[in-house]
């Protein structure tokens, strides 16, 4: 029992309960300034989880080995933190939407963020549940804070349900793999994994866990909710759901099956190949169409989904580290996007509210296209260089399984099938007749250093691999091949 | 006989009874129909005797949000009691070996319902009038 | 006679469960409610037989008590009569039991083929409330840690999403 283990998480939580405590006797007009502390508060402890990288090597369980610092959850802590980070400021530019409960708002994002930070370091079943457990009950609530916007609700609502069916098949997952092995702890059941292997029992309850854990990154067959729900939440919602949501769901995903059930996962090849074709066609043959922006991003994550499973389905270290690059760098792509519709989406958001935009505000019309350059995968930024290594990884399985060939060939479908719509966007932009509304967007100072951050970072990943590379690389060591 | 099954001995009573409870009221109603007279049914007796009104209108009235508020701040609070109950357990016997943990773990765990508590009672969640 | 036990509670919890979302009889939403504190007691019952005592309590007093409660008023929160008349679409009923059929189908078989339970050490651990304690407030003490901030989420949004007028 090492208390000292926990110091990120613990930092989150009492942020978040400051926020909560201070926000009782704040009055209306100055509650935004909670966002502010809270924004500060992560920055502080994300810089300290940067300084303080001699954590995670040697791994380290603690708390009867139910959670483990080691380089891979502190990899993803660090994109969680900047995220939440990047989302609290998002939320005070949106405050003039939340009617009420803005210190609220602020607290249950510190207590998600918290849920995903332990699910990075989740080495237990029963932690993969709890964790998981946190992060949805927070999600019901952001999603839903617009209650009197009867859209938010209904996005809840689905959200609850589907996500309830989800944790439904997941505990089920966790009790069969409980049910045959005895145990629940990643690596009591991973020395027993070659047996177990044989257990088709345990293969079931593996699989539902899978299949538990998809709904969190939206890929075939659990995809169903995501447009709507991205269409309905607030935006900085949407932003957390699409960057840390789908970030939590991968780790999750590369621990069970390269922790606790190494010897089953070889086995998956064939499976996650499919998973990943159908999430990749599914996602961007359904965006074609669309005309409401976050609806378009909802597809866009099924499709980048689909794409980060390639990774998984390469069943290798590259593919691996491809992952976790092209997640870092899909965090800053999406959050430039997001911070970007917050000024711009107010009333609706149709494609049409792009018109003149680099008339209103040419900053916003630059770093909006340069997210969609992002994330359509052109060179020099960082979406290319991840999808790169994606691609990479699952071309080097190709020489070993003529399946994979395959894969590679539907996945490039799929980003030429996305050129069109995320060219749509940037025709929007520049190239539509002027709107009605004309009047330049003023964009406050912290928003505009974001977005310089991520801008940055965008190209940093995309021509700098190197040090981030390593750092993955390094990260993945916690699993096993 | 062992332990565990002495105490899978203590639920008889409980299982008989469920049965008595269930046999009871099934034979209540069986006997009524049984040995009853049997008179013309209509639809003025049919209804509901309510005190000498007229039962009208839908059965289930709309009840306000607030009830909703109540029983589920009640629920949260009804699962942190039953927290409390393998704790009290506990106590004693672990008081000895691991103060600190089975202290702190109960500890941490009020501090943050306390902050709850706190949360509601500010927001006035338990203002009835209001 | 505990096998005897066993088939009953799980005969009835599976009536009941059926009974609670396909009633032939009724949609009456409370004639739901109340087959799911059927369904609830049965389940105790199951988990008495298991020697899980203190879950089987726990199951009664919170489930078939606190939360059917918070299930009726949500009940009479809601408009019933419009969704009574709502006719299910026969597409999706049929899709809706083809699916539940197809996972059905697949988990018996799987269960069947894989010889489950053998070669399990028994449990390390009664069902008691000492033993369960213990192991909640030693191996488990982060997750039952964890659990109290889900309860305060769950408090906050509670106050938050219902209260009329928000201070």
């Amino acid at each position: 029992m090492n208390p000292a283990m926990l110091s990120l998480e613990l930092a989150v939580i009492g942020l978040a309960l400051a926020v909560l405590l201070i926000d009782l006797w704040t009055l209306h007009e100055f509650k935004h300034r909670l966002g502010y502390l809270a924004a500060a508060g992560l920055l502080v402890i994300l810089v300290a989880s940067l300084c303080c990288a001699s954590t995670g090597e040697p791994p380290a369980t603690g708390f009867s080995g139910m959670f483990v610092q080691d380089g891979l959850a502190l990899f993803f802590k660090r994109i969680f933190l900047a995220a939440g980070v990047l989302v609290v400021l998002m939320g005070v530019e949106f405050r003039d939407r939340i009617p009420m409960g803005l210190g609220e708002f602020f607290t249950i994002i510190l207590m998600e963020l918290a849920g995903m930070m332990f699910a990075a370091s989740a080495n237990d079943f029963v932690m993969v549940y709890v964790a998981m457990e946190m992060m949805s009950v927070s999600f019901y609530i952001l999603i839903s804070f617009q209650r009197s916007r009867s859209y938010s609700l209904e996005a809840g609502v689905k959200y609850l349900i589907l996500s309830a069916l989800s944790a439904g098949l997941l505990v089920f997952g966790i009790a069969l793999i409980f049910g045959t092995s005895g145990r629940t702890n990643f690596a009591v059941v991973a020395a027993e994994g070659t047996r177990l292997a044989q257990n088709k029992l345990f293969c079931l309850g593996a699989l539902l866990v899978l299949l538990g854990l998809a709904f969190k990154i939206s890929a075939v067959p659990m995809q169903m909710w995501a447009p709507d729900v991205y269409q309905g939440a607030p935006t900085p919602v949407t932003a957390f759901l699409a960057i840390g949501s789908k970030a939590a769901g991968f780790v999750l995903v590369l621990r069970v099956l390269f922790v606790a059930a190494p010897a089953l996962a070889l086995h998956w090849g064939k499976l996650f190949t499919w998973a990943a074709a159908l999430t990749i066609l599914y996602g961007n043959l359904c965006a074609i169409p669309q005309r409401s922006l976050k609806r378009l991003l909802g597809y866009s994550s099924i499709a980048n989904a689909g794409y980060i499973l390639l990774g998984v389905a390469a069943l290798n270290p590259p593919g691996s580290v491809a992952v976790l690059y092209y997640l870092a760098g899909y965090a800053f792509t999406l959050a430039v996007i997001f911070i970007v519709l917050c000024l711009v989406a107010r009333d609706s958001d149709d494609i049409a509210v792009l018109a003149g935009l680099n008339r209103r505000s040419p900053l916003l019309a630059l770093a909006l296209t340069l997210g969609m350059i992002s994330l359509a995968g052109i060179p020099p930024l960082a979406g290319f260089f991840g999808k790169l290594l994606l691609f990479k990884a699952v071309l080097e399985q190709a020489a070993v399984h003529r399946s994979y060939l395959w894969l590679a060939l539907v996945a490039i479908a799929g980003v030429v099938i996305s050129y069109y719509y995320y060219f749509g966007v940037i025709r929007a932009v520049y190239w539509s007749e002027e709107g009605p509304e004309m009047t330049p967007i003023a964009v406050s100072a912290p928003l505009k250093v974001s977005m310089g951050v991520c801008i940055a970072a965008m190209f940093y990943l995309g021509l700098c691999p190197d040090a981030v590379l390593s750092a993955a690389a390094k990260a993945v060591q916690a699993l096993r091949f | 006989m062992d332990p565990s099954k002495s105490q899978l001995m203590q639920y008889v009573p409980v299982l008989m009874l469920a049965v008595v409870a269930v046999l009871f009221s099934a034979g209540t109603l069986a006997a009524s129909s049984l040995l009853g007279k049997r008179a013309r049914r209509s639809a003025v007796k049919d209804t509901a005797y309510e005190c000498g009104m007229l039962p009208v209108g839908e059965g289930n009235t709309r009840l306000s949000i607030k009830f909703y508020l109540v029983a589920m701040l009640f629920i949260l609070f009804d699962i942190e009691v039953v927290f409390l109950y393998p704790w009290a357990v506990n106590f004693k016997g672990m008081i000895r070996e691991q103060p600190g943990l089975i202290f702190g773990s109960m500890a941490g765990f009020m501090v943050v319902l306390f902050i709850g508590y706190i949360y509601a009672l500010k927001k006035g969640a338990f203002d009835w009038k209001q | 006679m505990q096998a005897c036990l066993f088939y009953l509670f799980a005969a009835l919890t599976l009536l009941c469960g059926v009974l609670v979302i396909a009633n032939p009889f009724t949609r009456n939403p409370v004639t739901s409610a109340m087959f799911l504190v059927l369904t609830i007691v049965s389940l105790a019952g199951l988990f008495v037989l298991l020697h899980a005592f203190f879950l089987a309590a726990v199951q009664i007093l919170v489930y078939a008590g606190a939360v059917m409660v918070l299930f009726l008023f949500v009940i009479m929160l809601l408009d019933l009569k419009e969704e009574e008349r709502r006719k299910i679409k026969a597409g999706a009923g049929v899709l809706g039991l083809a699916a539940a059929g197809g996972i059905a189908l697949l988990m018996i078989a799987v269960i069947r083929q894989s010889n489950a339970g053998v070669g399990l050490k028994p449990a390390s651990a009664e069902g008691s409330t000492l033993d369960l304690g213990k192991r909640l407030f030693t191996d488990y003490a982060l997750p039952f840690e964890l659990i109290s901030l889900v309860l305060l989420v769950a408090m906050i949004g509670t106050v938050l999403l219902s209260k009329k007028d928000l201070k």
